[in-house]
């Protein structure tokens, strides 16, 4: 891949690949580091990533440095811990309040959900990404989404 | 045929019905149902309304999606130059200039050293200068051969002189020819005096026992022969006819 190609790959995708790690991750700084560590391995390894499949090459990287970031910072041990901004937003709106359910998930749920909602990958594309078979992709993603709901359910008690 | 949401979901195609209204309401909005499955389970909504409040949740599960990207500003960051070609890197440059800096250092003391050689080599003798140099050796003709015509006499080179300290042969031959001398003129003496010796008259010569009485017919003309010829001999120029000494061995090819 040239480095023409490259850069394009930068314009398009660096933003989304930041994002992703952000939601993931809950950590826009770690998001901005995670994602200059995916492209300089993309640039490392320029000559053998198709520029076809740079995008899904950039976001499994993203999604592995998350994971190893997450290995050893173990932020997220134990996922019933709530975010502390989450706990002390009187008044979220529903838009924020998803967003921040998300740090209940799982890293795999996460991962899925946001790679399915925000980049709009099939099963299939995120089961070659996360190493699953898609009917594994779908039951992540059907828990994950019942876990957001439930506790929408729950605040909207609160409320 | 089109594929229902059991057989997507589960494996095995199933029934709409409220057992499962958690699991169709998510393929609802994951827009995996058709549309005959998506009126069923709207009427099974409707008919149990306390399915709508978790049709709204499950549908707000997908609040958080943005359509908009942020910018991390990480572009200006991530964008990389075109790699230099091989010649454009500093360090190729400083190794080219550092090489050319020797050659030019290499050259110059190459060019003094040649210019010293040749001044050296203008001011020191060469080894023929050094040998013409030196002390003139005293050159003798090998051999002295008088009777020579001249007409087979070539040029004489230098070759045909050995340095008189330097040859054996140079004894040799003055020595061969010394005795070469001698021994011609003792070979021509003793013929002489052979010849000489056996004259045609033999005149006899009393033997005179007293010493006081001396006879002076018979001793006076012997004496006066044996003083006379002797001196003929002596005035008498001997015709050499010199060979060379069998062990002589002449330089010039011409001889």
């Amino acid at each position: 891949m040239p480095h023409q190609l490259y850069n394009q790959s930068v314009h398009d995708y660096s933003n989304r690949v930041c994002r992703f790690v952000d939601k993931l991750l809950m950590d826009s700084v770690v998001a901005k580091d995670i994602t200059q560590e995916a492209y300089m391995r993309l640039w490392e390894k320029r000559d053998s990533v198709d520029f076809e499949k740079v995008r899904a090459w950039l976001f499994t990287t993203a999604y592995r440095l998350s994971m190893d970031h997450l290995q050893r910072q173990k932020r997220f041990d134990r996922a019933e811990e709530m975010p502390e901004r989450w706990t002390e937003q009187k008044n979220p709106d529903l838009k924020k309040i998803v967003s921040d359910s998300l740090a209940l998930l799982s890293e795999v749920q996460r991962s899925i959900v946001l790679l399915k909602d925000y980049e709009g990958y099939t099963y299939e594309e995120i089961g070659t990404m996360l190493n699953l078979s898609p009917e594994q992709v779908k039951v992540y993603l059907f828990r994950a989404r019942k876990k957001v709901k439930e506790y929408i359910g729950d605040l909207r008690l609160v409320f | 045929m089109e594929r229902g949401w059991g057989e997507a979901f589960y494996g095995r195609k199933m029934n709409i019905s409220k057992e499962h209204i958690e699991e169709l309401i998510f393929e609802y909005h994951e827009g995996n149902l058709s549309d005959g499955e998506k009126s069923e389970l709207m009427n099974i909504i409707h008919q149990y309304p306390e399915f709508e409040a978790d049709f709204a949740l499950w549908a707000q599960t997908y609040a958080h999606v943005e359509d908009s990207v942020p910018d991390y500003g990480l572009a200006a960051n991530l964008i990389q130059k075109a790699p230099l070609a091989w010649y454009a890197h500093t360090w190729v440059k400083v190794g080219l200039a550092s090489v050319l800096v020797a050659s030019g250092i290499a050259g110059y003391w190459l060019l003094n050293s040649n210019k010293e050689k040749t001044t050296t080599l203008a001011t020191k003798p060469t080894i023929q200068q050094v040998e013409l140099k030196e002390e003139p050796k005293e050159l003798v003709p090998q051999t002295t051969i008088p009777n020579i015509k001249v007409n087979n006499i070539s040029q004489v080179k230098e070759t045909d002189f050995v340095p008189k300290t330097s040859s054996i042969l140079e004894e040799k031959s003055s020595l061969t020819q010394e005795k070469l001398v001698e021994k011609v003129t003792e070979t021509i003496q003793n013929e002489e005096i052979k010849q000489e010796l056996i004259p045609e008259k033999v005149i006899p010569v009393e033997v005179i026992s007293k010493p006081d009485t001396v006879q002076k017919a018979t001793i006076s003309e012997p004496k006066k022969i044996a003083e006379e010829k002797p001196q003929k001999k002596a005035k008498r120029k001997l015709p050499l006819n010199l060979k060379p000494a069998a062990d002589f061995m002449p330089v010039n090819p011409n001889f």
